[in-house]
């Protein structure tokens, strides 16, 4: 076999954090090659440098054993480089002959003669198995078959290499099969395909060998011959450092949420939660464990009132919120710390004070008659700061000019200003540093043990272990296992957040 | 009234008035069509037009000779274009604010360059100049067809250019390499950009396009129907331009038909006047712009305009 | 190394106030000398002409009462593209707000002529806002509920307002209408109930607004007896009743000023200008904060047109009272550059609707004394909207660009850098 594409030593850092370190990767003709890593991991990050996206710090790329700089996607597919990405780059009115010669020259330039280009689109599909009409326009077409059209438009560029970036998130279980069957067959005619993806039972069925990356670096590159989904788990999940936090023991108190048979559909209304049941007390934090993507944000949402709920209910302190608006479930209690705060946690425009009063401007004391009452709005922001430690030179700085860390204080700050008996946490410490992390949990652990329920969600396992009092695993929107986090063995649950063991609810009791 | 009404559309004079009322619409109109489809907000037709409208009379009036006028109108238009691309794709800033600024600017600039070369130290800046004007030209042949011939086919030449400007529009957004580029700029810059297609490339031509053909078509108000040059004399004839863009959910064909109901109404509102009918015309001017309403609350409109109009194009991570 | 930290911080925070001053002002002062250069190729010298524009604007009472009544409707106008504007509504619909306002004003001041005047006064006021706020209702709803572009529709809106006072002001007011309720009998037409011309003009005009319906002036005002009792003998007080121009300011500024005060409260210090600024910044975020986006877009676009109509109000209350056709031109449009060139901020909007005024106030003493045509005056503020708004989108811009980092940063949920772990 002769050897494609090899990286050496591909370093890239965003401010902050180092997104890759050192990676070395070598692809060869024809083999299907998975880039298996939880999300963050620094897969898309390290095909985006392929691809021309990304420009990397240091490093060397090799094509067909030639050094080659790759400056922007142009020079990447003139190479042979082509890529799907997870949102797609086609034009919805547009067909799928038309997408698929965008920007190369046409047959009877100017002339937009698409016969000669549609019969090719048609062969090549023909040969690989990518059945597509080359007259459709892709707004009408499947999520499945819009990404067909992506092969193509990488096919028709005569690419010899196909990096696909998690392919199966938007497919339906059917859609994985055909893809998978059209990606072999392209194999064995001699091309190259990069499998980016998170799922293990993926990389067994479908790869040839598998390249795992953790934090950015490169754990191993092994046959999947060689090895086993647990083994690739434990590669990809590893072993970090537990940071020092302490939980005293507690009983725990009443119920404080009831989810009961939940469902709701994502964004592309197709079951996201499937049927969920659980419920958190008093002095308890419910951990919840998944992989990227199987549900949990949709999850949050719904409890939140941003997502309508298909079926089920939800009820908080015993009243019955289900699809209730976001004000009425906030004023039962509840607080959310959304998964991005950049974007929907906090106006980074207003100020530390406008957006510390957030959950609370429109009540006495700090309004009165609508009328804001600048003295207590003062006193409350100052409280805030001084008891969540955030570190500003003043109250009426914007807070786009904070650190990550401090921003994410300010949500908790304003999040925990009603103490609330349920707090909604999802990824409460995605990308914050060692200290800032600390901070967050601390303050996790804190407010359960005065008395807050609390549910938490994370992609990191070491931070549901450190926190949880009790552990639900979520893979494919439904939950897998409930389990207590003392004596919780690391890899039972890693198996259930790769969807090979089930346990049911193991902490269930009648109240 | 009624014999009165028919008497009005019996006469073919109504038809020749409304294809001269349409023309100046039409051109700014569907000119602006290919730049509205690859995502940029044309809210500067205003200002193209005027500016056309006094370099028609600079051109026509210093060299004596009316295509001469013809030209500077449309360099004059393209320029306007050019300074918008520059804000609006280079710069990335608010089209409409923009698109205000450059209107506002438009009116100062032409009486301004107006005065600069005719009526520059006379007291009298009253004085209306004569310069020469278009031609009627009759299409041989075409123009002898009882009734069509007199209405469509005896007119000034730049009427023609509007009769051919509707099918080559519509043969470049949807016929050639051109048009695509053009659709997917406007539909998906993003995805555009990464097959190798500069945005900004095409976003500056569809935009000096339309700037060339919003000139020429404030040229056909000064040099064309007038000969002489009023303060403001597009009258906001490019913002009902855009307002038939809107009408037309974006589409050649439709455009124009926009353009047509708008000049139509116009033709139709003197006569009535003049008639002193006593019937409210103004509800007849309306009735355009309620129409389009209309047409935009219906379901059908809701995403009949390009995905990124009117937001400029930055690359991630340059 | 905190302390460096903070120092930081502090000077970008410092750096980011004074950019928004000192875009317009630098923006300002470029289009002067840019257009400088227009003067010098008219052949005048630019030196001479600003000192005639200026003088013209605020060298004399009487030019400072006409730069007083040419920015105040743009000051209406502006708070309501800029509320507007903050809160996600882009009202570009403002002009046919202020017609609809002008309307209502002088059907409300010809229709009720014999109200004791602060009663008059004060429901023309009403009505006009209250019409601005009918104006926007429909755009407001469509872009509330249904997600459609505000931009067009506002558009749209302006043509059938301008349309619908076009048909208003040629149709007779004929008054019997409503003496409907004093069992005359009425001649129960919609013309003669909506109409407003003056029926003994051939021309297209409003009648004359009833003395009750003006705005106090500075001359009712020294004429009043509380003013000549007190200082009736004072010599200063014979010299200011003396000056025509003086006496000819009406209150219509002061209400534009005290409007901006209460807008920017509103903004600033109220519930409603919290949400809408919030909404404005990020509706996504404030949703999660539990905010009712639609109704707050809906709120805001009804404050937006209640602005717009106080403008075509203030106008005939206060100035014209009359409307005869293009009585305002453009004040609508021209709230979206005085919007933005005051930053957005309600006391920006003074200040640039002020600079705005003073330049068409002072354009005449300008082209009389050196023959520069007025015409320039346009340039001048074209050039200062295009710098205003090239300036302000760099400098976000390079915000953008931030934002985007920062956010590719909080997507990797990685180890951080050594050097990050060590500041903290």
């Amino acid at each position: 076999m002769t050897e494609l594409l090899r990286l050496e030593k591909i370093r890239k850092t965003f401010p902050g954090v180092l997104a890759n370190d050192d990676v070395d990767l070598s692809i060869e003709q024809g083999e299907i090659h998975a880039l298996l890593g939880e999300n963050g991991a620094g897969k898309t990050t390290l095909m985006n440098c392929v691809y021309g996206l990304y420009r990397p710090d240091s490093g060397k790329i090799f094509w067909k054993g030639k050094e080659v700089s790759v400056h922007q996607a142009r020079d990447a597919i003139a190479l042979g480089i082509g890529m799907v990405h997870q949102h797609f780059m086609l034009v919805p009115p547009l067909t799928v002959a038309e997408n698929v010669v965008l920007g190369l020259p046409l047959p009877r330039e100017p002339l937009l003669d698409l016969s000669a280009v549609e019969k090719e689109v048609q062969q090549t599909g023909e040969r690989y198995g990518l059945l597509v009409n080359p007259k459709a326009q892709i707004w009408q077409l499947p999520v499945g078959v819009q990404q067909r059209v992506e092969i193509l438009k990488a096919l028709y560029r005569k690419a010899e290499l196909l990096i696909l970036d998690e392919p199966t998130a938007v497919l339906t279980p059917g859609e994985v099969e055909e893809l998978f069957k059209v990606l072999r067959s392209l194999a064995n005619q001699g091309i190259s395909i990069i499998f980016i993806t998170h799922k293990l039972e993926e990389v067994m069925a479908l790869c040839d060998r598998v390249t795992v990356l953790r934090n950015g670096r490169k754990v191993a590159t092994v046959n999947t011959s060689d090895t086993n989904t647990r083994e690739l788990a434990k590669m990809m999940v590893g072993r970090e450092v537990f940071l020092d936090i302490k939980k005293p023991d507690l009983m725990p108190g009443e119920v404080v949420l009831r989810v009961k048979n939940l469902s709701a559909l994502d964004n592309r209304e197709l079951p996201a939660v499937k049927s969920v049941s659980f419920y958190i007390r008093r002095n308890e934090i419910l951990g919840i464990a998944g992989v990227d993507g199987n549900g949990q944000t949709e999850l949050a949402e719904v409890l939140f009132g941003m997502r309508k709920a298909t079926n089920g209910t939800v009820e908080v302190l015993g009243y019955d919120v289900t699809n209730c608006s976001p004000l009425e479930i906030i004023n039962r209690g509840v607080a959310y710390i959304p998964p991005d705060r950049q974007h929907t946690g906090l106006l980074l425009d207003f100020t530390i004070t406008e957006n510390l009063i957030g959950k609370s401007y429109y009540k006495l004391p700090l309004s009165k008659n609508g009328i804001f009452q600048s003295r207590p709005i003062a006193e409350f922001a100052a409280s805030s700061i001084k008891k969540f430690d955030i570190r500003t030179p003043g109250p009426d700085l914007k807070v786009k000019l904070l650190s990550g860390g401090n921003q994410q204080k300010v949500v908790l700050a304003r999040e925990m200003s009603g103490n609330p008996a349920l707090v909604i946490a999802a990824q409460p410490t995605r990308g914050l540093d060692v200290g800032a992390t600390e901070y967050v949990r601390n303050q996790m652990v804190e407010a359960r043990n005065t008395g807050a329920a609390i549910l938490l969600i994370s992609t990191e396992l070491e931070e549901i272990l450190t926190l949880s009092d009790r552990i639900a695993v979520m893979y494919e929107g439904e939950i897998v296992g409930i389990v207590p986090a003392k004596g919780a063995d690391i890899h039972e649950i890693s198996e259930m957040m790769a969807g090979v063991l089930r346990v049911g609810d193991l902490t269930a009791m009648d109240i | 009234m009624l014999s009165d009404l028919a008497s009005i559309f019996l006469n073919l004079d109504f038809y020749v008035a409304v294809v001269r009322m349409t023309t100046p619409l039409l051109l700014a109109a569907v000119g602006s069509v290919l730049a509205e489809r690859s995502g940029v907000v044309t809210f500067s037709m205003e200002a193209m037009m005027l500016m056309g409208a006094v370099g028609g009379i600079i051109g026509s009036g210093v060299f004596g000779n009316v295509w001469m006028g013809v030209l500077l109108a449309i360099v004059f238009g393209m320029l306007v274009g050019f300074a918008y691309s520059l804000m609006a794709v280079s710069v990335g800033a608010h089209q409409i604010v923009t698109s205000v600024g450059l209107n506002l600017g438009a009116v100062g600039l032409s009486a301004v360059l107006y005065a600069l070369v005719f009526t520059r130290g006379s007291e009298v800046i009253q004085t209306v100049i004569k310069v020469p004007k278009l031609p009627l030209v009759k299409i041989p042949l075409l123009g002898d067809i009882p009734i069509l011939g007199p209405v469509l086919f005896n007119h000034l030449p730049v009427v023609y250019v509007g009769y051919v400007l509707v099918p080559v529009v519509w043969f470049i957004l949807y016929r050639t390499s051109w048009g695509l580029k053009i659709r997917a700029v406007g539909e998906h810059p993003h995805a555009a950009d990464t097959v190798g297609i500069s945005v900004s490339k095409v976003r500056y031509a569809t935009i000096i396009f339309a700037g060339a053909f919003s000139g020429l078509a404030g040229s056909f108000l000064s040099i064309g129907l007038l000969g002489s040059y009023m303060e403001n004399m597009t009258a906001g004839r490019g913002f009902i331009a855009y307002t038939a863009i809107v009408f037309g959910k974006w589409q050649p064909v439709g455009v124009f038909l926009g353009t047509l109901l708008f000049g139509a109404a116009d033709a139709l509102q003197l006569r009535i006047q003049a008639l002193n009918l006593g019937i409210p015309y103004q509800f007849l001017v309306m009735l355009p712009y309620v129409v389009t309403m209309i047409a935009l609350i219906s379901v059908v409109g809701r995403a009949s305009w390009p995905a990124s109009y009117g937001s400029p194009f930055k690359r991630e991570e340059g | 190394m905190k302390s460096k930290n903070r120092l930081w911080i502090l000077w970008r925070e410092f750096l980011e106030r004074s950019f928004s001053i000192a875009i317009p002002v630098a923006a300002i002062m470029a289009a002067f000398l840019v257009s400088g250069f227009i003067i010098l190729a008219w052949g005048s010298s630019p030196m001479a002409a600003y000192t005639a524009l200026f003088s013209g604007a605020f060298g004399s009472i009487s030019g400072i009462a006409t730069t007083l009544q040419r920015l105040t409707p743009l000051v209406f106008t502006g708070l309501a593209v800029a509320y507007g504007y903050r809160g996600g509504f882009f009202n570009i619909g403002a002009e046919g707000q202020l017609y609809m306002g002008a309307i209502a004003a002088v059907w409300f001041a010809i229709t009720f002529p014999n109200l004791p005047s602060w009663l008059l006064i004060t429901l023309c006021i009403f009505a006009s806002g209250f019409m601005g706020l009918v104006w926007v209702l429909l755009p407001a709803y469509l872009k509330a509920k249904r997600g459609i572009n505000e931009v067009l529709t506002t558009l749209l809106m302006n043509y059938i307002a301008i349309q619908y006072f076009e048909w208003v002001i040629r149709v007779d007011h004929i008054q019997e209408g409503i003496l409907l309720f004093g069992g005359v009998e009425p001649i129960w037409t919609f013309q003669n109930w909506l109409g407003i011309k003056d029926a003994t003009q051939p021309h297209p005009k409003s009648a004359f607004l009833v003395d009750a319906a003006h705005l106090p002036t500075m001359k009712s005002l020294l004429e009043s007896n509380l003013f000549s009792s007190l200082f009736g003998g004072a010599e200063w007080y014979k010299e200011l009743l003396g000056i025509t121009a003086f006496g000819r300011i009406s209150l219509a500024p002061l209400l534009a000023l005290l409007t901006a005060l209460v807008i920017f409260f509103v903004m600033f210090k109220t519930v409603t200008g919290y949400r809408s600024r919030a909404v404005g910044i990020n509706p996504e975020a404030a949703r999660f904060m539990g905010i009712n986006v639609p109704r707050t877009l809906f709120v805001t676009a009804l404050i937006s047109g209640t602005l717009a109509g106080l403008a075509g109000g203030m106008e005939v209350l206060g100035t014209q009272h009359r409307v005869i056709p293009n009585f305002l031109v453009n004040a609508g449009f021209d709230g979206i550059p005085v919007a933005l060139i005051g930053q957005l901020h309600p006391l920006g909007v003074l200040l640039s609707a002020t600079f705005f005024g003073a330049l068409r106030a002072g354009a005449n003493k300008m082209q009389v004394i050196t023959s520069v045509p007025i015409a320039v005056v346009y340039i001048i503020q074209a050039l200062a909207i295009v710098f205003a708004i090239a300036g302000t989108t760099v400098d976000i811009g390079a915000n953008l660009k931030k934002k985007r980092l920062a956010r590719e940063v909080s997507e990797q949920k990685l180890e951080p850098a050594k050097e990050e772990v060590a500041n903290a």
